[in-house]
């Protein structure tokens, strides 16, 4: 405020010929600098994404968020590598295993030296139930970067180092037990990561492809192509959608193969997910085509094409980018309910959902509770993308105050 | 009014048929026909002759255009009552659907009156009391209840039943009553086992609705009107609750439309995991064997029941807001 | 009864929000005379409508009256200090609208979408007086004709929208004239309404207050309707009153460099040709940098450095009216009139 400003400051109220007043001296002076600083001749400029970055960081939520979200699709990207053992390698002694401890310590006394303890099994004198007992006699030792099983790295190359695991390969360690084959569970939830994480990007990016196209379309043009656009949104949104997903995912041959039956999931999720974006799209569109500076674009004779992409586009871009990380979770939980009722993605492909039917009926889940978990890294992921999603949102308006 | 009705009953009109060409279009999308199906279940007991394979295709008009096979399903679902057969239950359609229609149905809209009854309170709340702790903490349950898939908290809750109370808690009656002819207890019953579902089905959606009546209600708590009433000298609750909540009421209302659909949804995958009498496990089974009149038939009416409740929302809607009625 | 209503003196309100304490009224002193319509002027930001909502005591969140008082004067006598009362209290409630009552600048968004006229003028009656709804709908429709709504009593059950702006704005004042006030507060009533309108609006306003003996505070940025209606003008600036006056001495003989700076500023018919119109430099200083010193001494062309950028002038008071600037003051005219630094 009391910085020296150099004497040629513009002045931003220019004052008329006639006027009676002498011009301004550089003065060092209070009420000049008052005066000066106040006409905004100093101003700090700050990019449109600077400002968002400003009042995204200041919403600790989402933040966090940010973390924990780049974190899962990490551990999607890496699954083979993070992934204890082979997600479908099956031991007929551990069905239904509970979660194992990692012990840091030698029972002895003797230092550092991480390791699991191996079952033992007791069997209960009155129901003949084997149940696991965890025998500190049975230590496995476990380190990190370990050879395990060995896995096509992205179908690049064959590799067989996990990040954690036992030191002797093939010897049981089940950190959050194991299922009805007795596979185990962690290298399970860390595959279906991979799957989950990205059917809501695709998902999510056909819908966007899909939202913005028909959305642009009806908001630019408006009249009859709006009013069909409209139509059929308002049709699709009126069907509940689980019945409709249920009957066009029963369609889908049981002969094809998991990998086209993933994408045509994906297509059918985005069958309903676009219209959101749609909408939104929409909304932004017809609030902005009005705006002076694309009137004045278009009176500069530019093409509607360029219009739309260059002045449209980028004015409603930030708020697109929070819809669509609004719109994941949906995608998610989506494929999930699909996958849990047995006519979304099918084993051998593991995905959260395909994960939770093992837990379909309370038994089970009474036998094995851990089997659940899969729910909660859904809960988590979901949770985190709409916190994300709310703190991109706010802070590509800016102006809200919240 | 009258005209403001007309309209959307015209548009409801249009969408139904929408929905029946997507129900037909479900219907014939797996791969050959369900003759195939029901000529592979028949094989199993005896032979089938060639002549009795023409004679279903000529009864089922499967040797007819696709639009003529639709005017016979359509024709026959709006004339008579017929919506097919059922090749796995071996009974007409029609005979199998309404009961758990019904309850799909009540369980939708109980759960509707439910999430409403609830999040509207609730939305208030922490709308009037802003930036409060109690504000904070229905936020977060908020955002947590939008995350859990319903049919996971149906598990949940499921296991803390059997594991803490040592009960089930699935089903819509306790078994002395299942197939007991209605009474007042039987009723009562009912309603003793309708509120988990209930609160699986609408936990989310209940989450939502706090949001949107947060944000209304946060709107409408900063429009001049509400100085103006202010500076009438009314009371600050008496003020709350003629005007802005009155206003934000109206785009409350008007959520039925995409709520009701996905309660319906929810009831659908709940009732799987619940077991409970409604649709949601016949349409499963129904679409697993590819039983294709039977879940037509299903999601045609679920299609159709929500749209009229929609309606419904539509008129309540138009005699809350003048705006709507009068123009 | 005495001729004075109400007296503010020294009002303060601020805002304090995260990023600072915005001073919307700061230091505020007026006299509104009983029977009289003063008109409070001042640039956007100069804490017009915030003084209003202060008497009232219908402050937005997080605005609160810091000090000062308002003491206002019941016709039988009694006095009370508005500002010590509590905004939810029930002394304040019965004063607003039944002593006290505002017409607000939107009469669209000021008045409920989904409740008739009717209701929402006859409600006041309600609130204040033990009326039964027939007595109230028939005193609403009476107001309703004396404000110059045709066929008053099929508009009793209209909704706003279905009003015209300049029907709706009447609307409003019949509402604020509901229970007979001895003041009316007016923000801005004519903003939203096209020229005509606005002359009627304010004729309908005068009309009223000739008969019904009410007094009124106008609050305008618009010095045209100040010469019209106005006994009293106060001019504020930065939340603080700069000179109150009667309006022809306002206008004649403006005393406060603002005040004739914002008389130059307008246009005129007896201006002469090629004589421009002037401009008041710069801006309203930013809410959260108030210079010290003169609030004015920012922009003000006739100011003294040394003594307007270092001390705060008093409100003074002359013959008649009130001023708030050095060259009134009797200890400092002489040093001001003696320092010829003008700077501009």
């Amino acid at each position: 405020m009391t910085t020296e400003l150099p004497s040629a400051v513009p002045e931003t109220h220019p004052r008329t010929k006639g006027d009676t007043l002498p011009t301004v001296a550089a003065r060092n002076s209070v009420a000049d600098d008052i005066a000066e600083s106040d006409a905004g001749t100093v101003v700090d400029v700050a990019s449109q994404w600077q400002l968002m970055r400003w009042k995204f960081s200041r919403h600790k939520a989402a933040v966090v968020s940010l973390w924990i979200v780049a974190f899962i699709y990490f551990v999607g990207a890496f699954a083979e590598i993070i992934a204890p053992q082979d997600p479908n390698r099956t031991s007929g002694r551990h069905q239904y295993a509970p979660p194992m401890a990692i012990h840091f310590f030698a029972e002895d006394g003797s230092g550092f030296a991480p390791h699991v303890h191996d079952y033992s099994f007791e069997t209960d004198p009155r129901t003949y139930r084997k149940t696991f007992v965890e025998d500190p006699e049975k230590v496995i030792p476990i380190a990190l970067f370990v050879q395990g099983d060995t896995y096509h790295f992205w179908g690049l190359f064959e590799w067989n180092i996990h990040l954690i695991g036992p030191v002797e390969p093939r010897q049981p360690f089940y950190l959050l037990g194991t299922d009805r084959l007795g596979r185990d569970n962690i290298s399970r939830i860390v595959h279906g990561t991979r799957v989950s994480m990205s059917i809501g990007l695709v998902g999510v990016a056909v819908s966007l492809v899909i939202g913005l196209i028909l959305g642009g379309l009806s908001g630019y043009y408006g009249g009859r192509v709006d009013h069909a656009i409209q139509r059929t949104i308002e049709f699709l949104r009126s069907m509940p959608t689980i019945p409709l997903w249920m009957g066009l995912a029963a369609a889908i041959p049981l002969t094809w193969d998991p990998l086209a039956v993933y994408f045509m999931i994906t297509v059918l999720l985005s069958l309903i997910g676009w219209t959101s974006l749609a909408r939104e799209t929409r909304g932004k569109v017809m609030s902005l085509k009005n705006e002076d500076f694309v009137t004045a674009a278009r009176l500069d004779g530019v093409s509607e094409f360029r219009i739309i992409t260059r002045q449209l586009l980028p004015a409603f871009m930030s708020h697109i980018i929070a819809v669509t990380t609004l719109a994941i979770p949906e995608m998610i939980l989506a494929e999930t309910a699909l996958s849990f009722l047995g006519i979304g993605l099918r084993a051998p492909v593991v995905s959260w959902g395909v994960l939770l039917q093992e837990a379909q009926n309370v038994n089970t889940v009474a036998t094995a509770p851990w089997l659940i978990l899969p729910g909660v890294a859904v809960v988590i992921a979901v949770l985190a993308l709409n916190f994300l999603g709310d703190g991109l949102r706010d802070a590509a308006d800016p102006y809200s105050h919240n | 009014m009258i005209h403001f009705i007309a309209k959307r009953l015209v548009a409801m009109v249009v969408m139904m048929f929408l929905i029946s060409v997507a129900a037909f279009v479900i219907i014939q999308l797996p791969p050959g026909d369900f003759l195939t199906t029901l000529v592979a279940s028949m094989q199993q007991g005896s032979d089938v002759s060639q002549e009795q394979i023409a004679f279903l295709t000529r009864r089922f008009g499967l040797d007819q255009p696709l639009y003529i096979q639709y005017w016979r399903w359509i024709s026959g679902i709006l004339l008579e009552g017929d919506f097919g057969y059922s090749f796995q239950w071996k009974r007409p359609v029609a005979e199998l659907i309404w009961d758990q229609l019904g309850f799909t149905m009540l369980l939708s809209l109980a759960t509707l009156l439910f999430a409403w009854a609830i999040s509207f309170p609730i939305g208030v709340y922490s709308a009037v009391k802003q930036y409060s702790i109690g504000d904070y903490i229905v936020t977060f349950i908020g955002f947590i209840g939008l995350a859990i898939p319903n049919f996971l908290l149906a598990l949940v809750l499921m296991y803390i039943g059997f594991r803490y109370f040592g009960q089930s808690v699935g089903g819509l009656f306790s078994p002395e009553y299942r197939t007991a002819p209605w009474s007042w207890a039987k009723v009562w019953d009912l309603i003793s086992h309708l509120w988990i579902p209930m609160i699986v089905i609408g936990a989310a959606r209940t989450a939502e609705l706090i949001r949107i009546m947060r944000a209304n209600l946060l709107d409408e708590l900063n429009k001049p009107y509400v100085t103006t009433a202010r500076a009438k000298g009314l009371s600050e609750v008496r003020l709350i609750l003629k005007y802005p909540i009155r206003i934000a009421l109206n785009p409350f209302v008007s959520t039925v439309g995409w709520v009701l659909p996905s309660l319906v949804s929810g009831a659908v995958i709940v009732s799987v995991v619940l077991n409970l009498p409604t649709v949601g496990p016949l349409l499963l089974t129904s679409l697993q064997s590819q039983d294709m009149y039977l879940a037509g038939g299903f999601i045609l009416l679920l299609s159709v029941l929500t749209l009229v409740g929609t309606i419904v929302s539509d008129i309540l809607l138009a005699i809350l807001d003048p705006r709507i009625r009068l123009e | 009864m005495s001729d004075i209503l109400l007296e503010i003196r020294n009002l303060s309100t601020y805002f304090e929000t995260r990023s600072g304490v915005v001073k919307a009224v700061d230091g505020l002193d007026l006299t509104l005379r009983r029977n009289h319509t003063m008109c409070v002027v001042g640039e956007s930001g100069s804490g017009k409508s915030m003084t209003a909502s202060s008497i009232l005591q219908i402050l937005k969140r997080p605005g609160r009256i810091v000090s000062g008082e308002m003491i206002y004067h019941f016709r039988d006598g009694r006095t009370v200090d508005i500002a010590r009362l509590d905004p939810n209290s029930k002394q304040m409630r019965a004063i607003r609208g039944k002593y006290i009552s505002m017409i607000f600048q939107e009469p669209m968004t000021s008045m409920s979408p989904v409740h008739t006229i009717g209701s929402q003028i006859s409600e006041m009656m309600l609130v204040h007086e033990d009326v039964s709804k027939a007595e109230a709908k028939a005193r609403t429709i009476e107001l309703l004709t004396r404000v110059r709504i045709p066929d008053a009593a099929a508009r009793f059950s209209s909704y706003p929208f279905q009003l015209s702006g300049g029907m709706r704005q009447r609307a409003m004042i019949a509402m604020a004239l509901a229970c007979r006030p001895d003041l009316v507060i007016a923000d801005e009533p004519t903003t939203a309404l096209d020229v005509t309108t606005q002359a009627n609006v304010l004729n309908l306003m005068r009309e009223i207050q000739r008969e019904s003996g009410i007094s009124i505070m106008l609050i305008t940025h618009d010095l045209g309707v100040v010469a019209e209606v106005a006994d009293d003008v106060t001019v504020m600036y930065l939340g603080r009153t700069m000179e109150q006056a009667n309006v022809f001495d306002l206008f004649n003989a403006p005393k406060h460099p603002y005040t004739r700076a914002l008389l130059g500023s307008v246009p005129r018919l007896d201006l002469q040709r090629g004589e421009r119109l002037t401009q008041i430099r710069g801006m309203v200083p930013n809410p959260f940098a108030r210079p010290t010193g003169c609030p004015f001494v920012t922009r003000c062309p006739e100011r003294r450095f040394g003594l307007c950028d270092r001390q705060e002038p008093d409100l003074y008071r002359l013959d008649g009216s009130t001023s708030r600037c050095f060259q009134h003051d009797p200890v400092h005219a002489a040093a001001w009139a003696q320092n010829d630094e003008v700077l501009a």
